[in-house]
């Protein structure tokens, strides 16, 4: 195997009209010292690139004519509109016309890149059909491996060249290039000037051309981007755009793309007159969907770590190395990172300045991009500097720039004694005039303004700012909005009034799909009792009575959802007390809701103040829990919690309650106030935050 | 051990540029990208010129580089999930008669045909590719063997 890959490898090789463009601008470079050049610009494609300047590399298309005669003292005026399919949005309409790049650009080629080709094929123009003397057409061949390329209109004459693919030419057949092998004037360029021969026997609208149709949007990624007449850095500039401009794709072509200003639905605004050129890709965001807006819908991380960008017509995926690692890891790359910290919230400022004004934090797994990176490979040289950090806003589905601290741990010195911890809360807006913003700060810019009593999803913690979204609690077609607000303006969602356990009246209920109508499961009386079934939060009216919205957890591997008669169930409210309403959601969920033994056997176990302290304070938010002197056989008699606030409450557990066998795992029942029944299992089982997000449906 | 001229220029460019090029088209499997990423490789050395002790160190810096380079190119966000398989694929119709190995290639990862190239073509012993690539000879060792695995497997499935 060795052998044949090494033999294969052998056929690998760059074309020789590249490594000649290359060393000569590796000369240049190096002459020049080290001047910094964009890292993202690739200077060409290839050699060929340079041989394609104004060629337009457009196959089998008559991309632009350029007409010699506009050349010649005044600005040439190249069309636009011929370069485009019939069916294309661009060639609707009025026929869009550009201007060319000043003919001061023209004058240094070696420096500026601009070059030849208005020029050349003016000066050097051979002989061509009187019908079409003053018009040339430029492709790129694509299909044939080399063509040969004579020196007079015979092919007994002298080789001038063997062209590639890649390489441009220019012909003066409106109809295309001849195809049945017969000679024709042609013009390349061969990296120093633009020669003239014949050749024969092309076809670079083949259909196996890698020119690939896009049909999509794409935004200008940096200030200052080149539009340029051919798919090579040196071809002359049509236009520079703006950063964030949004440009319709057309095609592909290795890393070059075939762009227009003019938005793809011809509805948006576009610059007069519109401009279509070649761009490379690195320059550019893709966006999927055929529109003149991106419309991002999510990012979500796939089993293999990558991130998938999803929009409206299609996604992109990043590739999967970067989210692996830490936010120090992924400084690492030099270069367009696409990455997702995995650590720690990343806070954003408006500079790069560290008093600058925090406008963001981005969670963890939030995608990130480093549009200009640092220069060194080494991660100790991102330590000497701010770089700027841009993320998609899933709030406004704009890709917003800020400045990141390179130090960032989540706390950015400052806040260091406010570290982000997870917090996993219904909560409810209780201040008026709260509302949720970009950083905690009453300075940070406002997300979403919120309105009393409104319910969030507490995420995050922070000192007095709680990172909390809206998304569980949404009506129908409203945006998801996520931000700081501060704690004052937000409280604990109490969740005593809103859970309920189903209690049947009949030993078997049918389970619907909607009132009144078919039947989707049968529970019983005894999987009722045991937490089977759990309130949706909803009763609704139907012919013969209300019904009431129902979830079976446990009814098969998905939980079923459906409508019981209300008048076969009977809503059991939790009516705890309000020191312990988080207690309540776990009892509800908990699966054994009576009391009792199962089945005479006590367990010689008892509960430990340790054990109940790590459950309380995580349900109930008690800074400590104590239990009295445990009795071997029946559990303590008491339970006394503490809060932050310094409130206490004592619960009374009652011997015969305390115990609960189920298989092999041994269920501890509490006595709540209230008189009912809260239980957990031993080994852990339960968890709040596991549970949680079950109970977040019922408030949708 | 900096480049002094263009005769330098040409002596790297002759030593070098089929180590590069070989190397980025193995990595990124065609022929528009692997020229990109030799020019960005080339273009940075002349920028930033680095005096090198040994013509070794200058060899492992290139190669670093472009690694790091085919790296960058798939961090694009450009890159999609259907990037340029139908260009490379034409490429390799082109360039190669051994269509079945070219197959068996595209089908692995940018990793997977790297380690293959610097063990089979360049000759680098796992020691030599761990230290370029900044991980544990072992993992190398692991690696290259799973990539063999899977070329394997590909020339399997294509008979």
């Amino acid at each position: 195997m060795k052998q044949r890959y090494v033999d294969y490898m052998k056929g690998v090789h760059p074309r020789r009209a590249f490594l000649d463009g290359l060393e000569a601008e590796m000369n240049r470079t190096l002459q020049r010292g080290r001047r910094h050049i964009p890292q993202t610009r690739m200077i060409a494609a290839a050699a060929a690139a340079a041989a394609a300047a104004v060629a337009l590399a457009v196959i089998g298309l008559r991309m632009i004519a350029v007409r010699p005669t506009d050349i010649i003292g005044q600005p040439p005026v190249v069309t636009a509109a011929s370069a485009l399919p019939d069916d294309s949005p661009l060639s609707q309409g009025s026929e869009p016309e550009r201007t060319p790049a000043p003919t001061d650009a023209c004058s240094d080629p070696s420096e500026s890149g601009a070059l030849f080709a208005l020029e050349m094929i003016e000066e050097d123009a051979p002989e061509a059909p009187a019908a079409d003397a003053n018009l040339w057409y430029g492709c790129r061949l694509l299909t044939c491996e080399t063509l040969t390329v004579y020196a007079e209109n015979s092919t007994d004459s002298e080789i001038a060249a063997i062209l590639q693919i890649g390489d441009a030419v220019w012909y003066d057949n409106p109809d295309g290039p001849t195809s049945d092998g017969s000679l024709q004037a042609i013009r390349w360029w061969n990296g120093s000037g633009m020669q003239t021969g014949w050749a024969g026997g092309f076809e670079p609208s083949d259909t196996e051309s890698p020119l690939r149709a896009l049909e999509c949007t794409g935004k200008v990624r940096a200030p200052g981007v080149a539009m340029r007449y051919g798919a090579a850095i040196r071809s002359p500039e049509i236009a520079q755009l703006d950063e964030g401009q949004y440009l319709s794709l057309y095609y592909q072509y290795g890393n070059w793309v075939f762009a227009s200003t003019a938005p793809y639905d011809q509805t948006g605004e576009a610059p007069d007159p519109p401009a279509a050129g070649w761009i490379h890709v690195q320059d550019l965001w893709g966006i999927a969907a055929p529109s003149s807006e991106p419309t991002a819908s999510s990012i979500t991380t796939a089993d293999d770590m990558r991130l998938e960008l999803a929009f409206s017509g299609g996604a992109y995926w990043t590739t999967p190395d970067i989210v692996e690692n830490s936010f120090a890891r992924a400084m690492m790359f030099e270069d367009n990172l696409v990455g997702a910290h995995d650590s720690l919230p990343l806070e954003i400022r408006s500079g790069p300045d560290p008093d600058s004004p925090l406008i963001a934090t981005l969670l963890p797994g939030t995608a990130y991009w480093l549009p200009d990176p640092p220069d060194d490979l080494h991660p100790s040289a991102v330590d000497s500097g701010c770089p700027t950090v841009r993320w998609l806003d899933e709030g406004t589905n704009e890709l917003v720039d800020g400045w990141m601290c390179v130090h960032c741990d989540g706390s950015s010195g400052k806040d260091a004694d406010n570290p982000v911890e997870p917090v996993q809360l219904p909560g409810r807006v209780c201040s008026e005039g709260a509302c949720l913003r970009y950083g905690r700060s009453e300075d940070a810019p406002v997300i979403a303004e919120l309105e009393v009593g409104q319910k969030l999803r507490l995420a995050y913690r922070a000192g007095n700012w709680i990172y909390a979204s809206t998304e569980y609690f949404l009506e129908d077609g409203e945006a998801a909005a996520t931000g700081w607000i501060h704690i004052s303006e937000v409280e604990r969602l109490q969740w005593r009034t809103s859970i309920h356990c189903v209690e049947l009246l009949a030993d078997a209920v049918n389970v619907r799909d909607q009132p009144d109508g078919e039947i989707v499961a049968t529970i019983t009386r005894e999987a009722a009792a045991q937490g089977a079934i759990r309130y949706g939060g909803a009763t609704v009216p139907g012919q013969k009575g209300d019904w009431h919205y129902v979830i079976l957890d446990r009814f098969s591997q998905v939980p079923v959802t459906g409508y019981i008669s209300a008048d076969l169930a009977h809503l059991n409210t939790f009516a705890l007390g309000d020191e312990l309403s988080l207690d309540g959601v776990v009892s509800c969920t908990l699966r054994y809701a009576s009391a009792g033994y199962a089945d005479g056997r006590l367990i010689e176990e008892t509960i430990s103040g340790e054990r109940l302290h790590a459950w309380l304070a995580r349900l109930s938010g008690a800074s400590s829990a104590a239990l009295d002197e445990p009795v071997c056989g029946e559990g303590a008699a008491s339970l006394t919690l503490v809060w932050e606030d310094g409130r206490e409450a004592e619960l009374p557990l009652s011997g015969d309650s305390c115990t609960r066998v189920r298989h092999e795992d041994v269920t501890y029942d509490l006595r709540t106030p209230a008189e009912r029944t809260a239980a957990f299992l031993n080994d852990g089982g339960v968890n709040l935050f596991d549970i949680l997000p079950q109970y977040f449906d019922a408030f949708r | 051990m900096q480049l002094r001229g263009s005769a330098d220029v040409r002596r790297v460019m002759e030593l070098y540029t089929p180590l590069i090029y070989r190397l980025a088209y193995a990595r990124t499997g065609n022929h528009s990208d692997a020229e990109d990423v030799c020019q960005e490789v080339f273009l940075s050395l002349a920028r930033k010129n680095p005096d090198f002790a040994a013509e070794e160190n200058r060899r492992a810096w290139l190669i670093r580089a472009t690694l790091n380079r085919t790296a960058s190119l798939w961090r694009t966000p450009w890159k999609r999930r259907v990037a340029l398989g139908d260009d490379s694929a034409r490429h390799r119709a082109d360039v190669h008669p051994d269509e079945a190995l070219a197959d068996a290639l595209a089908a692995l990862s940018g990793d997977d045909r790297a380690l293959i190239h610097l063990f089979y073509f360049e000759g680098f012993k796992t020691e030599e590719i761990a230290t370029l690539l900044g991980r544990k000879p072992a993992t190398v060792r692991t690696q290259l063997l799973r990539a063999r695995r899977r070329l394997k497997a590909q020339l399997t499935e294509e008979v």
